[in-house]
């Protein structure tokens, strides 16, 4: 058996491919570019946004080359994944924690139906929890780890033509 | 000497006083003042003696000399803190404590100024007299002024008057063997008594200063006894223990293997004591435990200079120096931190109403700045954070310990490197205690409990001063020490300038300067941040994040858990068992000395007892009759 | 001897569903046992209570922390390390999911039980569907039977592979949790490959449309998928096993009695670390040469083992039915999974239905009126799972922790329903 490591490195699991996003977000601001620290909080899926999180850090992805990495605190965080569909006996306890983000910050909304932003102030099931001018964008439904990590690249650097200039970065 | 008759004096007078305490502690404190002016005035002066014929050719005598100033420069010093803290402190407590307290001081100054060995004895029976009066008092007032009884800890109490006992008798055999031998009283006149004197004496200040295992009275009575008497138990009580061992060892002979003894005794006993404070759950048994450990502290590095002074040779002369140097150091640094310790735990306690450190928490939040930062600087200083005093003397303890090697005979070296092993232990250990204490109830989360008021006044200007001296003193070591008589360990290295370096060995050992780590602290830390404070940056505050939810207090971490690490790797030496009690379950260890010192007490009480029943069974007063009727014999038959 | 699973109310009787090594069984309510306290305190607090003494405090766990990725609520008693009581809330994620599907039409119900568990959404709604055919008394044809098999299998696949996954990132091997995430990846992508979603439970309610362009399945490849999941998984628990740090922290941590484990109603792997061989799959006439794997061990190494084992035989199994089932098979099975014919209109019926989950035994009881749900009760493994987590816990220290909890692979969602 080869020694661990070298293991590894062989099996060249990185993807290099574009990550295209459906819609729009806005993005934070440009100290964001190499390095957004993420707090994923769990506002009561049904767990399998949890395990597609969970998939998201697997190497495939390998999010830390662009500099995208799981904070263990929301106060270590500068955008806050809100994964849903939310129940209210968790509302008091999300919105809490949106009020632990250090400015500038943002909150994506993973899971449950499109609600209309940022033309309203209502968000649906979402209110309560966080201010809509918080919000930085939507993945309504159930994406795939792909598109949550388009979504952040795009927050991370802004918008571009149809898909995300990040093919070809290791 | 004329200051320290007034001192005495005016004690006297505080306690005719006792009956309006304020004014009884204002006395006592102006005789603090005057004590401490008489500490500095001797320091400064020649030996002094004052003498009256008292028997045969024995006369009693004060005298004061370099180390009895020094050692009433640090009680008075601790006494006008003292003092002035009970002038409000006072009042919660009934007037036999201020007699007892008044009248201690002047005991202790008596033992300190003894130029004989009677004059001693009797100031030492005083002041262990004083101290069971003072523990005893079951006078207690509420903050409203209300009369409160409450039941002192009598049996706590006969234990340490029973080792106060022993203590006195050990030092009356061994001046016994002094009179027989060399027909003398007088300190000054002993010449190079014998290893008996050595050992009983030396053994009788050890008791004195609580040396494991005869500390086992002192968490039960620090719990009942009001906080400025507690202080007095800890600081000029001990203190005296200190002087006692400092004095014994100067006018004995060596003995190596009983100072090699002493040096292992005091090594455990720091081990020990740093060892129960660790795991201490109670506000006043954790400070009662790290005296204690410093006692123990004291007794290695006396006992250490004095095996370097019998060797003789150069750098050994130099390192019995230094030790001595370093049980000044840790004898004042501990005097002033746990004088403050007391006064802050005791404004903290009195404030809230409250025994254990678990319930004292957020003292700074919940009662105020001022005992907060008390409990946080005695704190630090006490677990030898630079540049406060505690660090200088526990650095010197080490470094003492650590240069065994220094030492021709193979077995005080390996005995040195043992107490060094046991002494870090000790160092290490304290540290967790003081963290343990400091960051519970000084930085603690106090849950929107607040205390209520106490007289606090007098309380909080103590408590102040304090405050100032204790990091003061500490940037000043090198001029202190060099009042002392220590100038020659002080020089200059590395752009330190001449005498800022304390060094530690000659040949160099090591080095520290506390008052350059001061400059440095200044230049690197506190003034970065003065000016980031002044720029008023703009601070968004939020409520702590706990997953989500806020804390509840029955969430918090508790101070036994905190140490429950502790008690559960070293189990072997703290008995660890768990305890379910209908349900409840908690962690309890025990002092492993406590059980068989106990039943020495115990016997001792029993059989004094029983002789009181069968010997002494009249009044008391008939008693006092025989004992004026036997002195008057003995003086006409003399004649 | 048989493990209470839950009980059902129906026209004032109380019907107890059960659980006899391999068969779900519908039997009179009996006494009161330790099961009837759990099941019936499951929409709030589970657990062995709270403790009180000197220095004990609620450690609390959640609802949102660092370490356990779903929000979840559990209070830990302690002095210090040990853990003294074990407290779980599955009040927050509970959403009365049984409650609501009265009334609700199959396709209805079927959305809502696809989402009661994400991870375990096969399991519950092929469960759900084999209770509703049950109470038609209807037989699903056996191409539907093979591929359901085929999705329950692929769904342990990526549960198991998630478990041991965490316990290998809890324990600090870098390596070995990197290789397992990549695995995981892999095996979740299969998932969508067949589903088009993440989740099989997706297909019962979309039916194949979802997939993209509705392209046919090609069996051979997602066979040459798993195959290869299964080789690279095989190497990586033989690696894993060299590792000691990796063994040491799982190997006597949160024991399960035997008692307990019975007492308790566990069930599926982790009782089958307990040296229980129950595995419903073993009925199941349509899987050839089943072998339940077990372990004696009851530690979360054993529940470690007996996963990983299951997971190569499921790879297996996944293989087989769907080279059964060809691509015409497979299509068919596709399309009729996206259709319900409630065909008995009018009479009133109940069954049950049960599956062999990833952790544990799902057993839905449903009542039907009129081609709607009028009641329904649902046993998910999770709640007991976590009875037995918080019983076995105990005694264990905080560090204990996420190699306990990973190890029973549970979720708050599944028990909060």
């Amino acid at each position: 058996m080869v020694f661990w490591p070298f293991h590894g490195i062989a099996k060249r699991l990185t993807e290099r491919r574009r990550y295209e996003r459906r819609t729009e977000f806005r993005t934070l601001g440009p100290q964001f570019r190499r390095s957004l620290h993420i707090f994923v909080v769990d506002a009561g899926c049904d767990n399998s946004l949890n395990f597609t999180i969970a998939a998201l850090q697997a190497p495939q992805y390998n999010t830390h080359r662009f500099g995208i990495y799981f904070a263990d605190t929301p106060r270590h965080a500068d955008l806050l994944v809100l994964l849903g569909p939310p129940l209210p006996s968790l509302r008091e306890a999300v919105a809490a924690t949106v009020r632990q983000l250090p400015s500038p910050c943002g909150v994506l909304l993973v899971g449950q139906e499109k609600v209309d932003l940022p033309a309203t102030d209502t968000l649906g099931s979402w209110t309560g929890m966080v201010d809509a001018d918080a919000v930085v964008g939507q993945l309504p439904g159930d994406p795939a780890p792909a598109e949550i990590l388009a979504a952040l690249l795009s927050i991370q650097r802004g918008p571009g033509k149809g898909t995300h200039p990040v093919g070809g970065e290791r | 000497m004329m200051l320290l008759w007034l001192a005495v004096g005016l004690y006297i007078a505080g306690a005719f006083f006792a009956s309006r305490r304020p004014l009884s502690y204002g006395v006592a404190f102006l005789a603090s003042l005057v004590a401490l002016a008489a500490g500095v005035a001797a320091l400064s002066s020649p030996p002094q003696t004052a003498s009256v014929p008292f028997f045969d050719n024995l006369r009693l005598s004060l005298s004061l000399d370099r180390l009895s100033a020094t050692f009433i420069l640090i009680s008075s010093l601790s006494a006008v803190l003292l003092s002035l803290f009970a002038i409000g402190y006072g009042k919660l407590y009934g007037s036999r404590t201020a007699a007892a307290f008044s009248l201690g001081f002047a005991g202790v100054l008596i033992v300190l100024a003894a130029g004989d060995s009677l004059t001693f004895l009797s100031g030492w029976e005083l002041v262990t007299i004083f101290s069971f009066l003072l523990m005893t008092d079951d006078v207690r007032y509420s903050g409203a002024g209300k009369l409160e009884r409450r039941s002192p800890l009598v049996s706590a109490s006969f234990r340490f008057l029973v080792f106060g006992e022993i203590s006195s008798m050990l030092l009356l055999l061994a001046f016994a063997i002094v009179l027989v031998t060399q027909k003398t009283i007088s300190f000054a006149e002993i010449r190079q008594a014998g290893p008996a004197f050595l050992v009983l004496a030396t053994l009788g200040a050890a008791i004195k200063m609580d040396a494991v295992p005869f500390h086992i009275w002192m968490p039960g009575v620090y719990e009942q006894t009001a906080d400025h008497s507690s202080a007095f138990l800890s600081v000029p009580l001990t203190l005296m223990g200190v002087y006692g061992l400092e004095r014994f060892v100067t006018v004995a002979a060596p003995s190596p293997q009983w100072l090699v003894v002493l040096v292992l005794l005091g090594s455990l006993t720091a081990f020990w004591g740093a060892l129960q404070a660790a795991a201490a759950r109670k506000l006043k048994s954790l400070p009662a435990y790290s005296t204690v450990e410093n006692n123990g502290m004291i007794i290695t590095v006396i006992a250490a200079s004095a095996l370097a002074a019998s060797v003789g040779t150069k750098s050994l002369s130099y390192l019995a120096s230094f030790a001595a140097a370093a049980a000044v150091v840790l004898a004042l640094g501990h005097a002033l931190a746990k004088s403050l310790l007391f006064m802050s735990i005791g404004h903290a306690k009195e404030s809230l109403g409250v025994k254990t450190i678990d319930e004292a928490r957020g003292v700074w939040r919940g009662v105020g700045p001022v005992p907060g930062i008390g409990i946080l600087v005695a704190g630090l200083s006490l677990s030898a954070f630079p540049p406060l005093l505690g660090y200088t003397g526990e650095w010197m303890v080490l470094e003492t310990v650590f240069q065994s090697s220094r030492f021709t005979a193979s077995g005080e070296k390996f005995f040195l490197a043992v107490a060094g092993f046991l002494t870090a232990l000790a160092i290490g250990l304290a540290v967790f205690a003081m963290v343990k204490l400091v960051g519970y109830t000084a930085l603690g989360y106090n849950h929107e409990r607040f205390g209520s008021p106490v007289p606090d006044r007098p309380m909080k200007i103590a408590q102040l001063l304090s405050i100032i001296l204790i990091p003061l003193l500490g940037i000043a070591a090198p001029f202190l020490l060099s009042r002392f008589g220590y100038a020659g360990l002080f020089g200059g290295l590395l752009g330190v300038p001449s005498p800022l370096l304390l060094q530690s060995g000659s040949p160099l050992f090591g080095v520290v300067s506390p008052t350059m780590f001061a400059a440095v602290i200044v230049v690197l830390a506190a003034i970065p941040l003065l000016v980031w404070r002044l720029r008023r940056p703009r601070v968004r505050r939020v409520e702590p994040w706990y997953g989500g939810l806020s804390l509840e207090e029955r969430e918090y971490f508790t101070e036994p858990a905190f140490s429950q690490i502790l008690l559960h790797m070293l189990r072997r030496f703290y008995g660890t068992a768990e305890g379910r009690h209908e349900g409840r379950r908690q962690l309890h260890i025990r002092d492993r000395f406590a059980r068989p010192l106990r039943a020495v007490a115990a016997v001792t009480m029993r059989v004094g007892g029983a002789l009181s029943r069968t010997l002494m069974n009249g009044h008391i007063y008939y008693y006092v009759a025989y004992i004026l009727f036997a002195f008057v014999v003995v003086l006409i038959i003399r004649w | 001897m048989s493990i209470v699973l839950g009980y059902h109310k129906k026209n004032g009787r109380e019907i107890e569903i059960a659980q006899d090594a391999a068969e779900i069984v519908l039997c009179d309510a009996e006494a009161p046992g330790s099961a009837r306290a759990i099941i019936e305190r499951r929409n709030g607090v589970i657990g062995n209570g709270s403790t009180s003494g000197d220095g004990v405090f609620d450690f609390r766990y959640g609802p949102f922390t660092g370490g356990y990725p779903e929000a979840g609520l559990v209070h830990y008693y302690t002095y210090g390390e040990r853990i003294l009581s074990v407290e779980v809330d599955l009040s927050l994620k509970h959403r009365g999911i049984e409650a609501s599907l009265e009334g609700e039409k199959i396709e209805s119900a079927l959305r809502s039980v696809s989402r009661l568990c994400g991870n375990f959404s096969a399991a519950h709604t092929i469960a759900f569907l084999r209770a509703v055919e049950s109470a038609l008394g209807s037989e699903a044809p056996e191409q539907t039977r093979r591929f359901r098999i085929a999705l329950l299998e692929i769904e342990r696949i990526y549960n198991h592979l998630y478990v041991i996954m965490r316990l290998a990132t809890a324990a600090a091997q870098k390596v070995l949790a990197a290789h397992l995430a990549a695995l995981f990846e892999e095996s979740l992508r299969i998932v969508e490959l067949i589903a088009g979603r993440r989740r099989f439970g997706a297909l019962f309610v979309g039916g194949p449309a979802l997939r993209p362009g509705g392209s046919p399945i090609a069996v051979s490849e997602i066979g040459e998928r798993l195959r290869r999941v299964r080789s690279t998984f095989a190497k990586l628990f033989e690696r894993s096993l060299a590792s000691r740090n990796y063994l040491d922290r799982l190997h006597r941590t949160a024991i399960v009695e035997r008692a307990v484990a019975t007492t308790d109603s566990l069930t599926g792997p982790s009782l089958r670390a307990c040296g229980f061989g129950w595995d419903l799959r073993t009925s199941d006439p349509l899987i050839e040469n089943f072998e339940v794997r077990t372990q004696d061990e009851a530690d979360a190494f054993a529940r470690m083992e007996v996963r990983s084992q299951e997971i190569l035989d499921s790879c297996a199994i996944a293989i087989g039915q769907l080279a059964r089932l060809g691509d015409s098979g497979v299509a068919d099975a596709m399309r009729a999974t996206g259709e319900h014919n409630a065909a008995n209109e009018g009479a009133a019926a109940s069954g049950l239905g049960a599956t062999e989950s990833a952790s544990g035994t799902v057993a839905w009881f449903v009542e039907l009126e009129r081609g709607r749900v009028s009641a329904a009760h649902v046993s998910s493994p999770s709640v007991f799972g976590f009875q037995t987590y918080a019983d076995a816990v105990v005694g264990n220290i905080f560090t204990d922790v996420p190699f306990a909890i990973d190890s029973f692979g549970i979720s708050f969602a599944d028990a909060g329903r």
